[in-house]
């Protein structure tokens, strides 16, 4: 079913739209949100995945498909939502934990999100394997076990071409961040 | 530069458009199993129980009611006005209706930061109203009564061991003279006509909702005061009447009639049709400015084959024996029997 088919879907029959987008994209957004609301409960995980796929039904009216395709959406959704609750679930003070303190974009500056435009530039300009294998490791926090099996490599190959990625990037954002 | 801590915060700054570059053709399995518990938790009776509690909009009626002190309880440097609570949701007519029935209670419980008066309780054996009022006791509790924002945090709820004997919550709250005026609504499990609830006054914390702490328990007693009218569609679908509300039950809804794709839209707008011709129409949105407006609670369930099962609380009392059909959710349901 093509993108513009499930949103009529929505409008026709939405009973069966949610079900077909939960199928098609409940993978995503668990990684997503897990990813996010990792230490917190799996309470907290499934309220904020179900979350995500009401509010898109909600909102399903105002997609617009030369924005987006509907895994774009759902995907932004869930990562939005997930970062919102899990603020309102930790403590914003000096005790927020050094990994969730690096989602916090705190005093940024322009310069800083311009060169973080260019830093995705830059993966999409690696190659293929390399950078699916650095978007499932640091968009959807995929173990490196998984992201082998999905490129059909091995364990080691993946844990080599993102740190070699890694360093590539760094190499070229020299002087940006 | 730490190039993994870019990287994330970068990719969470991702629109859909840079999505669609960079991420869209990495394909992760359909996960079936998932999607079947997602699927059903959005559509099952038990947790898409949704709530909407229309606020009152304007105070402009309290000033006409403060003249009338009756039924005064005094809690230290504020005095229980039972009828002027009753009236800050109901209007003044409704207030004077319950006050001439006796049904202005007199119950004040003492907590730590608040005295609580609840000024009636309304039962039709299963669906429940109360208004309570919270006469701030110390500076804690008055810097809650200062405004509608902090005043919300304070609420009515059940205690945990009433959890099992009600259903669908709903619960709203507003200042009055430096009190916290509070209604709560929810329906029973079960039919009783007498029966003690054990609830609390929370004081929720201002970062999480979910967590308050409990200024006062008491047990309430609901008694049913009012009776249930039966009426059903011709499709045999059920629904009953009382003089402050309504409940339908397996309506099978027709999304294409509504006019937005929310199910609130199906219970916003009901007619009653009396048994001397004239007609009543329950609408908020035909007059939103109103100071009590027509419909002040919203619950409603829709389950996985869209039926739904819905309450909805009257701004004002009805004299529902009078009323010969209803017509919601583009249903129209007819007088069947009394049921109890």
């Amino acid at each position: 079913m093509s993108d513009a088919e499930l949103l009529q879907l929505y409008a026709d029959d939405p009973k069966r739209a949610v079900g077909i987008t939960a199928q098609q994209y409940s993978a995503y957004v668990y990684a997503i949100v897990r990813d996010k609301l990792s230490g917190y409960s799996e309470e907290d995980v499934e309220e904020t995945v179900n979350d995500v796929f009401i509010r898109f039904w909600h909102d399903s009216g105002k997609v617009d498909l030369k924005r987006g395709s509907i895994k774009a959406y759902i995907c932004v959704l869930a990562k939005s939502l997930a970062l919102n609750r899990r603020e309102k679930l930790s403590h914003r003070s000096a005790e927020l934990p050094l990994d969730e303190a690096a989602d916090v974009a705190d005093n940024d500056t322009p310069e800083r999100k311009l060169a973080r435009r260019e830093l995705l530039y830059k993966v999409s300009r690696l190659n293929d394997t390399d950078r699916k294998a650095v978007v499932m490791r640091y968009y959807y926090a995929m173990p490196h076990a998984e992201i082998a099996a999905q490129l059909g490599i091995s364990e080691t190959a993946v844990r080599k071409r993102i740190s070699r990625a890694l360093k590539k990037l760094g190499e070229e954002m020299e002087g940006w961040l | 530069m730490n190039i993994e801590k870019e990287l994330t915060k970068a990719f969470n700054e991702l629109d859909t458009v840079a999505f669609d570059v960079l991420v869209c053709d990495i394909e992760l399995p359909c996960d079936i199993s998932s999607a079947e518990k997602i699927t059903k938790r959005i559509y099952s009776k038990e947790r898409r129980t949704m709530n909407r509690s229309v606020k009152k909009k304007s105070t402009a009626l309290i000033i006409a009611l403060a003249a009338a002190m009756t039924l005064c309880i005094t809690a230290g440097a504020y005095v229980f006005n039972h009828k002027m609570s009753i009236g800050s949701f109901f209007g003044e007519q409704t207030a004077s209706e319950l006050e001439n029935r006796g049904l202005i209670s007199g119950q004040v419980v003492n907590g730590k930061h608040f005295d609580i008066s609840i000024d009636t309780v309304l039962s039709n054996g299963r669906n429940f109203c109360i208004v309570a009022t919270a006469a701030p006791k110390d500076d804690y509790g008055r810097s809650f009564a200062s405004d509608s924002s902090a005043a919300g945090r304070v609420e009515l709820a059940p205690s945990e061991s009433a959890d099992k004997l009600i259903k669908g919550i709903s619960a709203s709250t507003g200042v009055e003279n430096g009190m916290i005026v509070m209604t709560f609504t929810s329906e029973l499990c079960e039919y009783s006509e007498n029966v003690t609830l054990p609830m609390q006054l929370l004081i929720n914390s201002q970062a999480d909702r979910q967590k308050g702490v409990v200024d006062a328990e008491f047990e309430l007693k609901i008694e049913k005061n009012f009776d249930a009218l039966h009426f059903i569609s011709s499709e045999g679908e059920q629904l009953e009447l009382w003089d402050f509300g309504l409940h339908i039950t397996n309506v099978q809804l027709d999304r294409r009639a509504a006019n937005d794709s929310t199910v609130f839209s199906f219970m916003e707008h009901i007619e009653l049709e009396f048994s001397d011709g004239s007609r009543t129409v329950l609408d908020n949105s035909a007059n939103p400015e109103a100071s009590i407006l027509d419909i002040s609670s919203i619950s409603v369930n829709e389950t996985y084959d869209h039926n739904i099962e819905g309450s909805a609380t009257f701004g004002h009392l009805i004299d529902s024996d009078k009323v010969t059909a209803v017509t919601i959710c583009g249903k129209s349901f007819s007088a069947h029997k009394a049921v109890q």
